[in-house]
């Protein structure tokens, strides 16, 4: 076994057994080599986002955990934030530049959580439309020029 | 008693040879060369030892002193306390008693703990580990059977040496030593063991044991005394050799890996949560702790995207995957867990960092790569490898003129330097592929490295110097770039 398979594998385990509050992974959506993952994400209560749902879709490459994992927002409901693109792009440095092997699967959801609970105000990034049609597909393939984190 | 006869067990099926269960045979070796080989109980004491060597040497039995890891044997221990086994070597010398002082008794603070190995819990008299300060002992063999049982007991449920017992033929206990042996082209448990530094002798007498990389160092402060009567030298020299047993001169065949311990406190790895032994610890302040597949895996990674650092004091290197500060794998030879192929491709990219950072350039001459020095006052850079005479400012074919009238010359394929067919042709192959990347990639101003734009923002970083430059402008990135053609 590779150590993204045997990391991979020991993170499903941890999260299905004792999952964080308001986060779950959506079982079926796993392929066998758990390359592709799929988070469920509720809004914290007593935020903008209460009651919403949320989908994380999470793709792993063969270097994980060297390699950050590709996170987005997918379905039908993609929150509306100043950091997330209404394409489901989440600009949050932990995903590029300031990932590291010590986070996780879970660590990465609870920083979105937690991203979403601290938000004011619910509106699209400035740039959203025009980063919307000129973007990669892969977010992970942006060079982000890290918004104000007090946002 | 049970535990005992287990770890017997284990050792008469692999090393006992031709000695019976109890009867261990070795070599006493006094400084004068004289050897001499003893069969004796395991169970009998050194005085015992002294008697038959002294039969054999045609000595006094009270002027023999036998010294095993820096420190003399005392009479009433048995050979097994003292771990003496099949295969040791016991250094001996000759003196009347009087003139032997007493080495000052140490308890087992007075060695720190920095290196746990050496808090072994074993006869006060030394202090010093006896699993592996041993002169002539292979302590997987015969010394360390009990605590060996002790540690496997210890360990029991980790996966541990077994996916690694296939790079490993013999058993193993807890070793804080391992060295990348060239002789078994892999890495090993090492012995550390000591002689003394002016005349090689091996019954050299240490005042404490070290408990630390700097106290087994060439700069060492530890001192002791030589056994050899002419010899005034109070250094020892400590050296690690591979666990396995070569033939011949083994010296420096073996280099220390510093950061690679047994992983004793059961530690997860950071990449894939398996708690294996031996492991690598990175000198971050927590230590974070990587097994040694990953480290691999994580070594090529970085080495393909160029993500290894010069650092001043221990070279082209990594630090901690988790980004910690002050982090660097202090040594260099920690690489060749890499494998034969990428150590050498780590040491070439090593080589051309050490040219960038230090104002050369490299031969732009395809296939060549040479690290060139220019001299100061002249754009033209003459290969001494492939004598390819370059241009010092636009790192391409040497020209008269300015270097943007020149930009295509190469990519035409107009080049008239004396090259033989064999690299022309070579030349060919490589311009065709830079034709058809030219338009996905760019040099970035500072190293002219290509870089790869992958969609997004305008906004580059360099992998190799990091410079932050402009996809249209090709210049440093500023906040003109960002107002103006952040997006394409
Ligand atoms: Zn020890
Ligand atoms: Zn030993
Ligand atoms: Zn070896
Ligand atoms: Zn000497
Ligand atoms: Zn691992
Ligand atoms: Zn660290
Ligand atoms: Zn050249
Ligand atoms: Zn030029």
């Amino acid at each position: 076994m590779t150590s993204m398979e045997k990391r991979l594998q020991k993170e499903l385990q941890a999260m299905t057994k004792d999952p964080p509050a308001g986060v779950s992974v959506n079982t079926n959506s796993l392929s066998s080599s758990l390359s592709e993952w799929i988070v469920d994400i509720e809004g914290a209560p007593s935020t903008l986002y209460e009651g919403e749902r949320f989908q994380l879709g999470f793709k792993f490459t063969s270097r994980y955990p060297f390699d950050s994992p590709q996170v987005m927002f997918i379905g039908p409901n993609i929150p509306v934030h100043p950091h997330v693109y209404s394409n489901g792009h989440i600009c949050l440095s932990i995903l590029t530049e300031d990932w590291s092997p010590a986070l996780s699967v879970q660590s990465v959801c609870l920083s979105i959580v937690s991203m979403l609970s601290s938000c004011k105000e619910k509106k699209l990034p400035p740039d959203n439309a025009i980063y919307v049609r000129t973007c990669s597909k892969d977010p992970k393939k942006t060079r982000w020029w890290y918004h104000d984190n007090s946002v | 008693m049970a535990s005992n006869s287990l770890s017997n067990q284990g050792l008469e099926g692999i090393f006992d040879d031709h000695c019976g269960s109890n009867t261990i045979c070795f070599a006493v070796k006094f400084s004068s060369n004289r050897s001499y080989v003893v069969d004796i109980s395991a169970g009998d004491s050194i005085k015992d030892l002294k008697a038959v060597v002294a039969r054999k040497a045609g000595l006094c039995a009270d002027d023999i002193h036998f010294v095993l890891a820096g420190q003399r044997l005392q009479d009433c221990k048995s050979l097994q306390s003292c771990g003496v086994g099949s295969h040791t070597t016991l250094h001996a010398f000759c003196r009347p008693i009087g003139n032997v002082s007493k080495a000052s008794p140490k308890t087992e603070q007075d060695y720190g703990s920095d290196v746990d190995h050496f808090n072994y819990n074993g006869e006060e008299d030394s202090g010093i580990c006896k699993e592996c300060i041993c002169s002539e002992v292979n302590f997987a063999e015969q010394r360390c059977s009990g605590s060996r049982l002790k540690e496997s007991q210890d360990v029991e449920g980790i996966q541990d040496i077994n996916s690694y017992s296939c790079e490993m033929s013999r058993p193993l206990g807890y070793n804080r030593f391992f060295v990348y042996c060239k002789l078994c082209d892999g890495i090993r448990p090492a012995k550390l063991r000591l002689v003394c530094k002016g005349c090689c002798n091996g019954a050299f007498l240490v005042d404490r044991g070290p408990s630390n990389w700097q106290d087994i160092s060439s700069t060492t402060s530890i001192t002791g005394r030589c056994t050899v009567e002419k010899c005034d030298c109070k250094t020892p020299r400590f050296y690690l050799r591979c666990f396995e047993r070569h033939e011949g001169d083994v010296d420096g065949t073996a280099v220390a890996l510093k950061h690679v311990n047994m992983n004793r406190r059961r530690v997860d790895c950071i990449a894939c949560g398996d708690v294996v032994s031996p492991v690598l610890i990175f000198p971050c302040e927590v230590g974070h702790v990587i097994c040694l597949a990953c480290f691999r895996q994580y070594c090529s990674v970085s080495l393909n995207e160029r993500r290894f650092t010069e650092h001043e004091r221990h070279g082209y290197t990594l630090p901690c995957p988790a980004g910690c500060p002050e982090s660097y794998i202090e040594e260099s030879h920690h690489f060749l867990l890499l494998g034969k192929e990428n150590y050498e491709r780590y040491k070439n990219f090593g080589a051309e960092e050490y040219v960038l950072q230090n104002g050369g350039m490299l031969c732009p001459a395809p296939g060549c790569g040479m690290g060139l020095f220019p001299e100061n006052g002249t754009r033209l850079i003459k290969c001494g490898e492939c004598q390819f005479e370059s241009c010092k400012d636009c790192k391409k074919e040497y020209h008269t003129g300015s270097c943007h009238e020149v930009e295509s010359i190469i990519l035409n394929g107009s080049t008239n330097i004396g090259i033989s067919d064999e690299m022309a042709q070579r030349a060919c192959w490589e311009m065709q592929s830079m034709n058809l990347i030219e338009e996905t990639t760019k040099s970035c101003p500072n190293c002219r490295s290509k870089t790869e734009r992958n969609g997004g923002c305008m906004h580059m970083v360099c992998s190799r110097c990091e410079c932050e430059w402009c996809w249209i402008c090709v210049k440093p990135w500023t906040r003109d770039c960002m107002a103006q053609h952040w997006f394409g």
